[in-house]
């Protein structure tokens, strides 16, 4: 009978517990999830400010965009290297496009092009010895951008490197935030357990990625044969294998063949380095007929190498042809 | 000078001693004299007011012991053979000095009480090469010295029987002395002219701490940066700059006052570095064979840390060579005034808070004169703290009143807490957007964000369309200038 009584009262008391009290502890976690329903982030984290005070965090990130970027490489009538990029915001993109950027070898500044309605900008990186090149849409109001469907041209600038595949950030304009969703002062500070996701997340999603030509391989004054072909082979070895934009035993091919070259411009066998510098051509030129094709705009496509119809990405085979014409003129 | 006469006549000793004797020369007799001389020769090291007393054993091989007194003259000590009786103990011109390590030796063999105290005994590093004066004493002919030994008592204590005892029981019936002095060394020396004595030179120490690291700070014992770690070594040496092994030492960190910029005073709350985790910062053990592996933790904030190490259980150290870790960020500068921008938020307890890395503060040149360039009609950026010379943590000078109403002071109640939670590398900086003066005005923050985005620099709140702190009076964006986690 006892038992009975005491499993009349303490039923109930469990009930109550759960109801509230367990929904209030499982609110007192740092935490961060994503709805996929409404697409947006929600993290709850402890105040720098008030120790103990939980505070919450429902984000958008600035990454449902689908670009693609046609890239255009071309000697300009001045002499320097001219990129430029046509950017097309894709039909899936929920967001306007708001800003892209990439770090580059070199850039001159006064050879920055920009469309109407965007400002660029033209500054070195404090992390790196490199310029960061980049565009956004100058306007006052949060949220526009590129829309979707829309293409805009006429980003462009002038460099004295030469051209190699770089990674090219894009990042969508979200709506203005509602005061409601951010009830603290500032984001979790990075040395906190949540304040590492959070700014991980950031790192590695905020901006859209997305392959294009840009400046990568100095060209030292005056002009070095020697160096600028080890300049193209390390492109080569390193940014483009590691990108997976070439199949391994391709660029072997095109190493050894590159470091043949490389030794003839060291004894300034020009002849060797030409017929050197053709074989090369003849190779992209097997896999990408249109690789030495001027003046036409290219995307990269990098699935194709992956799944094995082409050796090389077109972005990257019309890159090097353009880098090894340039250094046969160069040799003129 | 003070003259003490001390003979004791050991059976044990002379057993030795005859042993010895017989085994070198069947005619001499055998005899054994221990002499116990003390020499106050207060004028020739002491310093002033002080009294070195010299307690001397003169290991006389010969027939009897004798003493002497000071330049000359010498106390009648009985008769003197003056024949060398057993050579190995003494040295002359005619013996080598390759015979002065036997002759130690063989002094280690007969008192075995010294074994392997060779701080007690005489010193190996003594000469011994010397050519001993043959008007020394009547009769002898300046070719029968041996070694003494000494051990010297620190002042006041006067030459007496007490002590002179303490001193044979010492070396011969291995009973501990009691004394409290310093060891001493013995040395070669010259009273004018005249003839040789054994001069007392206190066996000095020194401990020294040792950052295998090295430091570019000049000056600096090491240099660490807030909360990072480095390993120091303490070592002690002798005045020949001999290691000695085995030395109880202590080491304890104190912070200097207004060092790290922090221009406020320590009010006993300071943090302090830890030495081997330890708070207060105390470390403490033995060299053991080469040294005293200790690590110094840097606390959150910078400054100059000092490391007074000593010796323990009795010996006294002095240190020498470097003892101050800077603690710090390193090659930080200073923003200069400049019309691109506008330096606030100084202030008698942080006057420079405008320290960045080099390239941090080109970055917020960039964005000044972008910002400039955009918005010619607006002021200037207006920029608040930075870090500050050293970096490390910095604590903000306001009075406060909490959600309770409850008013903070600073001076009453303590500074270091409440700091700001970043702006401790000089990759960060505040710029006002608050309603004061000089404010980003809210018309133009999409753009001042997309300039920061666009320089490859991030803030926080990252994902906001406004400053931190909105709608509080300390309301400013906060941009970490070298991009990534902010």
């Amino acid at each position: 009978m006892t038992t009975i009584k005491l499993n009349r009262t303490f039923y109930p008391i469990c009930a109550l517990f759960l109801l509230f009290a367990v929904p209030a502890f499982a609110q007192q976690q740092e935490s961060l999830t994503y709805d996929p329903q409404t697409g947006k982030y929600t993290m709850y984290y402890y105040s720098n400010d008030e120790p103990g005070k939980l505070e919450r965090s429902v984000f958008e990130l600035p990454n449902k965009i689908d670009p693609t970027i046609k890239s255009k490489v071309k000697i300009s009538d001045t002499g320097p290297i001219r990129y430029e990029y046509k950017i097309t915001n894709g039909k899936a993109s929920k967001q306007n496009l708001e800003l892209m950027r990439l770090w580059v070898s070199h850039a001159y500044v006064s050879g920055q092009s920009t469309p109407e309605g965007w400002r660029g900008l033209t500054v070195p990186s404090a992390k790196t010895p490199e310029v960061i090149v980049s565009w956004s849409y100058w306007s006052d109001e949060y949220g526009t951008g590129l829309k979707p469907s829309n293409s805009q041209s006429g980003f462009g600038y002038e460099s004295r490197d030469l051209a190699g595949v770089a990674i090219i950030e894009a990042r969508g304009a979200v709506m203005p935030s509602q005061r409601e969703d951010y009830t603290g002062n500032m984001d979790p500070h990075a040395d906190t357990e949540i304040g590492k996701q959070y700014w991980k997340l950031l790192e590695t999603s905020e901006y859209v990625r997305r392959f294009a030509a840009a400046p990568k391989i100095s060209v030292p004054d005056p002009f070095d044969t020697a160096v600028v072909l080890s300049g193209i082979q390390k492109h080569l070895n390193q940014d483009l294998v590691f990108l997976k934009l070439i199949d391994p035993v391709f660029a072997s091919q095109l190493d050894r063949l590159l470091q043949a070259a490389i030794d003839a411009a060291k004894i300034n066998a020009t002849k060797a380095v030409r017929d050197h510098l053709k074989d090369l051509r003849k190779l992209l030129k097997k896999e990408h007929d249109d690789a030495d094709k001027e003046d036409n705009e290219v995307e990269s496509d990098p699935e194709k190498v992956k799944g094995g119809q082409v050796l090389i990405d077109k972005l990257a085979a019309k890159v090097l042809d353009f880098d090894f014409k340039y250094v046969e003129k160069r040799l003129k | 000078m003070i003259l003490v006469w001390f003979r004791k006549k050991s059976t044990a000793r002379q057993d030795r001693i005859g042993t010895r004797i017989r085994k070198h020369s069947a005619k001499s007799a055998v005899q054994t004299l221990l002499v116990l001389t003390v020499i106050f020769l207060g004028s020739l090291q002491s310093a002033p007011g002080h009294a070195t007393l010299i307690l001397g054993i003169d290991y006389d091989t010969t027939a009897h012991g004798w003493f002497w007194s000071g330049p000359c003259s010498y106390g009648n000590g009985g008769s003197v053979a003056g024949e060398i009786t057993h050579p190995y103990y003494g040295f002359d011109g005619s013996l080598a000095l390759n015979t002065r390590e036997e002759a130690y030796a063989k002094m280690l063999e007969d008192l075995p009480c010294l074994d392997g105290k060779t701080e007690v005994y005489l010193n190996t590093n003594t000469t011994c090469t010397y050519t001993y004066p043959g008007n020394f004493r009547p009769g002898g002919t300046g070719d029968d010295w041996m070694f003494r030994t000494g051990i010297r008592f620190i002042n006041n204590l006067g030459p007496t029987y007490t002590q002179e005892y303490f001193l044979v029981d010492y070396l011969y019936n291995c009973k501990s002395p009691t004394w409290s002095g310093q060891y001493v060394v013995l040395k070669v020396g010259t009273v004018a002219g005249r003839f040789t004595y054994w001069q007392s030179v206190t066996k000095q120490y020194f401990i020294k701490l040792v950052n295998d690291a090295g430091s570019s700070v000049p000056g600096a014992l090491a240099d660490v940066e807030p909360g990072k770690d480095v390993t120091l070594i303490a070592q002690v040496f002798d005045q020949n700059n001999q290691l000695v092994p085995n030395v109880g030492v202590r080491i304890e960190a104190d912070v200097i006052e207004y060092s790290g910029g922090h221009k406020h005073p320590n009010n006993g709350q300071r943090p302090k570095g830890k030495l081997n985790n330890q708070d207060p910062p105390i470390a403490t053990g033995s060299t053991g064979a080469s040294g005293f592996s200790f690590t110094f933790s840097a606390p959150a904030l910078a400054g100059d840390h000092t490391l007074k190490a000593s010796c323990t259980g009795g010996k006294t150290c002095t240190q020498q060579g470097p003892d101050q870790v800077w603690v710090g960020v390193k090659d930080l500068v200073p923003l200069q005034g400049t019309p691109l921008y506008a330096l606030i938020g100084s202030d008698t307890y942080h006057p420079n808070n405008h320290y960045l890395t080099n390239s941090a503060l080109g970055q917020v040149v960039w964005l000044a004169q972008l910002y400039r360039e955009t918005f010619p009609s607006d002021p200037v950026l207006h920029l608040n703290d930075a870090s500050l010379e050293r970096g490390g943590l910095f604590d903000i000078y306001y009075d406060y009143v909490d959600k309770n109403s409850v008013r903070h002071e600073r001076n009453a109640e303590g500074w270091w807490i409440l700091p700001h939670k970043t702006h401790r590398e000089g990759t960060d900086i505040d710029i006002r957007a608050n309603h004061l003066p000089g404010a980003i005005p809210p018309r133009n923050f999409r753009k001042f964000e997309l300039l920061v985005d666009q320089i490859g620099a991030t803030r926080n709140p990252s994902r906001t369309n406004w400053p931190a702190y909105i709608g509080t009076p300390n309301q400013h964006y906060h941009v970490c200038l070298m991009g990534g986690a902010c």
